[in-house]
This record gives structure tokens, sequence and C-alpha cells, in this order.
């Protein structure tokens, strides 16, 4: 049998066999552990599982540490997406309402939007049609329910969904 | 560190998380860039782990944090942001994966048995020549993303089982079962290199012999 210091090919039942050798010189067999029997004869030796999961982990932590001399790039790079997204993201309010009806999900709650977008209408209106085209304030606003606002183009549409 | 002292470490960076999302969603940008700061290594960590292509897990990451402040409002504080995020991650780079192995034209199994890698068995091919690091490599590369990931989040990133179960929207007991099913492939993978008594890179005998991986006893 090689000793353990032997370089070359080996497998790894030869090596636990090594180990087990070592062991049997160092300790009577009674103290034999059972463990390095259980190594021999397993299918295959946790460490070298262990192992690979060890070179993931040195692998990732290199990455990271190469990382970290990136990091204020990186800020500024997602900064930049989140920004430029925003701007770019902003289709037109018929777009948008378009893709929101689409959902099937929210087809069901059509009905009750369009009639709470009617009762909002009739209660706005009167207010718009006395000053003429123009901004309209609106000083308080009460509703239990989910409301998306669409704020395109220098016009507001408020969707008011029954909860 | 005691248990404790974690413990209240933990609660504070989530009321520091919790105060910053808050911040960010009334338009304070400096209080997402703190965020961004904070588990930015981190969600690059966890997209390369699972990708184990840098420039893919750049995209990942950066695209993790766009997709969590366009969502801070769905953010309900039921778990940690840190977990919502690497959820976010998480589910990108799956994504990201499996468009890459559609991209190359072949797919790979997700959760189920797997084959040894390429060529282990191939007398013509000298692949127990190889370097220990390739050889462990190319065994965590064929193993299914989504048992890399559990792995990375385990071993790698240290996240207990609950915050695994956070992250993945699994249960607990599920966690446990795909890590060990995931360690399970692991060890299919390497098997080669024991049962067809294939010898071993030299590397991996020196590996071994100074016991890698805890040792022997």
């Amino acid at each position: 049998m090689n000793g353990a210091n032997d370089e070359g090919p080996v497998t790894v039942r030869q090596l636990l066999r090594e180990e087990r050798d070592r062991q049997l010189e160092r300790v009577p067999w009674s103290a034999f552990s059972a463990q390095v029997m259980n190594r021999l004869e397993s299918p295959l030796p946790a460490d070298l599982t262990q192992a690979a999961v060890e070179t993931l982990r040195q692998d990732v932590d290199a990455e990271r540490t190469a990382f970290a001399a990136r990091s204020a790039a990186f800020r500024d790079q997602v900064e930049g997406r989140i920004f430029s997204e925003g701007m770019r993201k902003r289709t037109p309010w018929v777009g948008t309402l378009r893709s929101w009806w689409a959902r099937p999900a929210r087809s069901w709650t059509l009905a009750g939007a369009a009639a709470a977008v009617a009762a909002v209408w009739l209660w706005v209106g009167p207010v718009a049609s006395n000053g003429g085209p123009g901004p309209v304030t609106v000083d308080e606003l009460s509703f239990e329910g989910t409301a998306l606002v669409v704020a395109e183009e220098g016009m507001t549409v408020v969707w008011l969904q029954d909860s | 560190m005691d248990g404790r002292s974690r413990e209240n470490d933990g609660a504070s960076d989530r009321d520091r998380d919790a105060a910053r999302v808050r911040a960010a969603r009334a338009g304070d940008r400096r209080s997402f860039a703190l965020l961004v700061e904070a588990y930015q290594e981190r969600v690059y960590a966890i997209a390369f782990g699972i990708l184990r292509q840098r420039e893919d897990a750049w995209d990942v990451a950066q695209e993790a944090f766009v997709k969590a402040y366009k969502n801070l409002d769905r953010f309900e504080g039921k778990s940690a942001f840190y977990t919502w995020l690497y959820r976010i991650t998480y589910n990108l780079a799956i994504d990201a994966h499996r468009d890459r192995q559609r991209r190359k034209g072949r797919s790979e199994p997700l959760d189920g048995p797997v084959e040894g890698p390429p060529g282990l068995n191939h007398p013509s091919v000298s692949a127990q020549r190889r370097e220990l690091a390739e050889v462990l490599r190319s065994a965590m590369d064929q193993l299914s993303e989504k048992h890399r990931a559990i792995i990375v989040l385990r071993e790698v990133e240290g996240l207990s089982y609950e915050e695994m179960a956070e992250v993945l929207g699994v249960r607990k007991g599920t966690v446990m079962s795909r890590l060990h099913h995931a360690r399970q492939n692991l060890q299919q993978l390497l098997r080669p290199y024991v049962e067809t008594g294939e010898t071993l890179p030299e590397s991996l005998t020196l590996a071994v012999r100074r016991g890698v991986g805890g040792g022997f006893p």
C-alpha cells in the first residue's frame, strides 16, 4: 500500500484504507471508530461532497471580493436603471388602462369600477363645468377600496375599485 | 456573538430596513440607495452562485433591485426586507438560467435525478486528471439550478431554514427535503470517482489526505 505522502493517482477507497491503517497503528481495534469503517463502505465519503460545497463557497466568496471593487458602479447603474426605466415605462394612459383591463382577474371589477368612475365624474363634473376648462382641485375624497391612479400627459384618471 | 445579541441585531436590522423602505416609498431615493448598499454583495453572491456566470449575475442582481424598487408598495413587511429581496433575486436567477438553457437549445432537470458529469466514466477521457476544483465545480455545475440555489442559500449565505422557506416560498419541511435531495444528487454526481475506482486528480488526493471539509476524525 502506498504511504500517505506518496504521489500519483489514487482512488478515494485507497485513501480511506490508508486512513484506516493509520488509525490501526495509533489505537487498538476496540477503540477504532466505526466511523472510519462506515466511510470505507459508504458509497461516497461525505468529504468529497463537502469539498464540492466548499469549492462553491470559495468561488462565491472570491466573486464577492471582486464585486466589492465594482460596488459603486453597481449602485450607480441600479439608480440609472431605476430612473431610466421609470421614464421609459411611462406609456400613454390609454395603453396602461388597456393592459390593466386585459388582466383576467381585473375584468370582473370592470363594471364596478366603471360605476365608481361615473359616480366621481358626476361629482366632480359640476365643479369643472362651473369654472370652465382648467385645473380642478378636489379637497377630499373618501373611498373604501383600491384606487388606480394614472397620470399622463397632463391628465389624471382615478379608477376606483370596490374592496 | 451570542444568540441573543445576534437576534437583537437581526431585529434592529429589520427595523432599520423597514424604515428605509417606508422612506423610499415616500420618494427618498437615498434610503433606497442605502438598501442597495446594504444588500448588493449578498444579492450578487446569490445570483452568481446560481448562475455561475459573472455578467448574468450582474444583470440579475441589478434587475432584482430595480424590481424591488418598482414593487416596494407590494412589500407588506410580513417578512424581512432581505428575504423578500432574495426571493426576487432567486426567481430572476432561475428564470435567467432557464432562458440561457433555452438559448443553448437544451434543457436541464430541475429537481429530478441527475447523471454524472459527462466523460467521467469514459476511459478515453482523462477526467481523473483534472484538478480538484475543476472536478468539484463540474459536479456543482451539473446540479440543477434549484438544487444549486438551495445549497448557495444554506451553505454560502448561511440562511436558516425559516429564512430559506421565506425566500423560496415553500414550507420549512420542503426546504429540508429539497436540501437533502440536493446533497444526494451532488453525491450521485461525484459517485463515479469512488465506485468505478477511477483515480483522482493529485490535488484532490492531497486535499482529501489533508482532510478537506472536516477531514477524518
